[in-house]
């Protein structure tokens, strides 16, 4: 690692104003799991380390009108555990008991893997599909950013450097819906996924046709890309073997995957097709 | 920069460089060479220790970040020459070979037990399963963990 100094902050505002005051020197750090690795690989330089962890009220999930308010700095490990969320939101109570493992999730905060913008990572296609949205602290107050508008590229984020992700809040889903996350892996169930899906489907309890779908396609893209096409293919339907099929195959040519350690390109739209079939049977039946 | 934490049950206060990490700290600035290196990027599981009482990898993160809270290593373990549980759990069913592994599957299994005193072997697998053995000895390790469950058990009556 290089020699960097290092400061703790005790309130937003006073990490905002450091942030904004040292601009591309200064690092901001939560878990620290994924930075600290970068560090200690000198792939990153900085000359000011900006610890977040200190930062009060940002952890704990509570529940907020339509649905949870999730503090930045809540461990990954304790959104899988919270009753609440495993209870309304299991969806992401299923793609943060994905992330890693135990000792990593331990660590590694909810706002630190959104704010890092990786795109081989679990949560974000988890609260893409389940439309959150990010709330950022900067120096001139408050803004709310869709988690839709949020991921902009590889590593990189609608968040600017002299913010900081306070909450992010995250709908729950109407009644009649049902959401499943799937992963695969080269090796352990550790590893960073080849490709995943979060798919969160609403089943009309009349009809049972499906009256929202989303289907969310993560490290098959910069960032976790939803499957617009796959989206619309099913909305308005019944859903079917051949329908779920014909889906897929839609979600897989959507998909832009580059070949890397994990699998060429032809490989990885083979496994998201076959990842966003799975991925709807399984929201599908929960719906029902 | 000033630490200071809770390390194995004591306060303690000592002068750090603010990039070193927590693993660099435990075994150069305070001597505790029972917390291992390997893999250097939170993959391996040697360097487990934990932070208030939850399981964490030592090598990726900043021994800064501790400051305030309290750290358990393999040392803070036995209470003088009596074992605890789960150490004697792995001697008695040779849960160990080198031993490189051993601190970090013994800290896992203690916090393993803390949150779920009964954990089936699917519930074990999957909270150790991050961490590695190059001995391969998974076998002993499962059936040390189980041993361990019920000698923990056992203690607590």
């Amino acid at each position: 690692m290089t020699r960097f100094d290092y400061v703790r902050p005790s309130t937003v505002a006073e990490a905002v104003g450091l942030l904004e005051a040292h601009g591309d020197d200064a690092l901001a750090i939560a878990g620290g799991t994924a930075t600290v690795l970068l560090l200690q690989k000198r792939m990153l330089r900085p000359e000011l380390v900006v610890d977040l962890g200190g930062l009060p009220g940002l952890t704990g999930v509570e529940q907020n009108g339509g649905g949870l308010r999730i503090g930045a700095l809540t461990p990954i490990r304790a959104i899988e555990r919270d009753a609440i969320v495993r209870g309304t939101h299991h969806l992401l109570a299923e793609a943060a008991s994905q992330v890693a493992g135990v000792r990593v999730r331990n660590a590694a905060t909810v706002g630190g893997s959104v704010c890092f913008g990786e795109p081989q990572t679990d949560l974000p296609p988890a609260l893409l599909a389940m439309n959150a949205t990010a709330t950022i602290a900067g120096s001139q107050g408050s803004r709310d950013v869709p988690l839709e508008e949020f991921f902009l590229g590889p590593y990189e984020t609608a968040r600017e450097q002299g913010e900081v992700l306070t909450h992010l809040s995250v709908p729950t889903p109407v009644p009649g819906s049902g959401g499943c996350h799937v992963k695969f892996t080269m090796g352990s169930p550790e590893n960073k996924p080849v490709a995943n899906v979060s798919a969160l489907v609403t089943v009309d309890a009349s009809t049972r046709a499906l009256a929202d779908v989303r289907i969310v396609m993560g490290a098959v893209g910069g960032v976790p890309m939803l499957a617009h096409k796959a989206n619309d293919t099913l909305k308005g339907e019944r859903p079917s073997d051949a329908l779920i099929a014909q889906a897929a195959v839609r979600a897989s040519e959507e998909a832009d995957p580059v070949e890397d350690l994990r699998g060429s390109v032809w490989y990885k739209r083979r496994i998201i097709k076959v990842l966003v079939e799975r991925a709807l049977r399984c929201a599908i039946e929960r719906a029902n | 920069m000033q630490l200071e934490l809770t390390l194995n049950g004591k306060t303690e206060r000592r002068e750090i460089a603010p990039h070193h990490t927590l693993l660099d700290v435990l075994r150069d600035d305070f001597n505790l060479k029972g917390t291992k290196g390997y893999c250097h990027s939170g993959v391996c599981g040697a360097c487990t220790v934990l932070l208030d009482g939850k399981p964490i990898s030592a090598c990726i993160m900043l021994a800064s970040q501790t400051q305030g809270k309290s750290i358990t290593t393999v040392e803070g373990l036995a209470e003088g020459e009596n074992l605890h549980p789960v150490q004697r759990a792995f001697v008695e069913n040779f849960g160990l070979q080198c031993g490189y592994c051993t601190p970090g599957m013994l800290l896992l299994t203690v916090a393993l037990l803390e949150e779920n005193p009964e954990p089936s072997k699917e519930e074990i697998v999957d909270y150790l399963g991050g961490n590695i053995c190059r001995c391969t000895g998974y076998a002993n390790i499962l059936k040390s963990v189980q041993a361990a469950a019920a000698l923990v058990k056992e203690a607590s009556l």
